[in-house]
């Protein structure tokens, strides 16, 4: 019985009776969610949620502590000089 | 009996298509679609119409051809289950559209549980043990149930 169900399966895969895709279609919709590529919005939620938002957190420290220091005519960490200590 | 140009033109999207189902490479598939068609053109003069179709006839040496595939490039543990060239000798008397037609009748009769293991198992191919992951079934009930659904089918086919 096995090997049957599994020719016919196989040969469905060849020669496509309509009555028969229509079940194995309506199967496939019931276990589809394997694999589901994110919509924009649900990518948003995921930020909102946080590492991302966390790193952009820790960024814009990095750049308030960088202004503070140009203003004060210091370089930054990184090496590049500041505007105020160019003029 | 069709030419052999009415055989390309109305079977070479079916055997690529199948094929295409069981190989990964687009490449490949091209090449064993090729292949099947010589097979066939060499072979025609062998074909008795009252032995099988010629849907099955083709369907035959395509899933043979795709399974000597498997063998000359020594992936033997990745032929297909449902490929398994066993079943040669039955699919002349069980190979067609009315088969197929009986066979999504008896599936429309068994509960959606046991219809869905049936479709996973041999049409997607999955183990019990996936099987059993995405239906939220322990895999001794999707064991039985599957047994369940194989004696429901073997009374109705």
């Amino acid at each position: 019985m096995e090997n049957k169900l599994a020719r016919l399966f196989d040969y469905q895969k060849f020669s496509p009776n309509d009555k028969l895709a229509s079940i194995i279609a309506d199967v496939e919709s019931r276990y589809q969610t394997d694999i589901e590529v994110l919509s924009d919005d649900e990518l948003g939620m995921l930020n909102a949620a946080g590492s991302v938002d966390a790193l952009m957190k820790r960024t814009a420290e990095k750049d308030s502590k960088n202004a503070i220091r140009s203003k004060n005519g210091v370089a930054s960490k990184n090496g590049v000089q500041s505007k105020n200590s160019l003029t | 009996m069709l030419t052999k140009e009415e055989i390309y033109t109305q079977y070479r999207d079916k055997v690529f298509g199948y094929v295409r189902n069981h190989v990964n490479s687009p490449e490949d598939a091209e090449d064993i679609t090729s292949d099947i068609f010589v097979k066939i053109y060499s072979k025609l003069d062998t074909y008795d119409e009252s032995k099988a179709s010629l849907s099955t006839w083709i369907y035959s040496m395509t899933s043979n051809t795709v399974i000597d595939f498997y063998r000359t490039n020594h992936v033997h543990s990745e032929i297909p289950e449902d490929l398994s060239d066993e079943g040669s000798t039955i699919e002349d008397e069980i190979l067609n559209n009315e088969s197929l037609e009986l066979l999504a009748d008896a599936l429309s009769k068994l509960p959606q549980e046991l219809m869905d293991i049936i479709v996973l198992r041999y049409y997607k191919g999955l183990t019990l043990q996936d099987i059993a992951v995405k239906m939220n079934l322990s895999y001794g009930v999707a064991k039985l149930r599957h047994r369940e659904a194989l004696g429901k089918l073997r009374e109705m086919l």
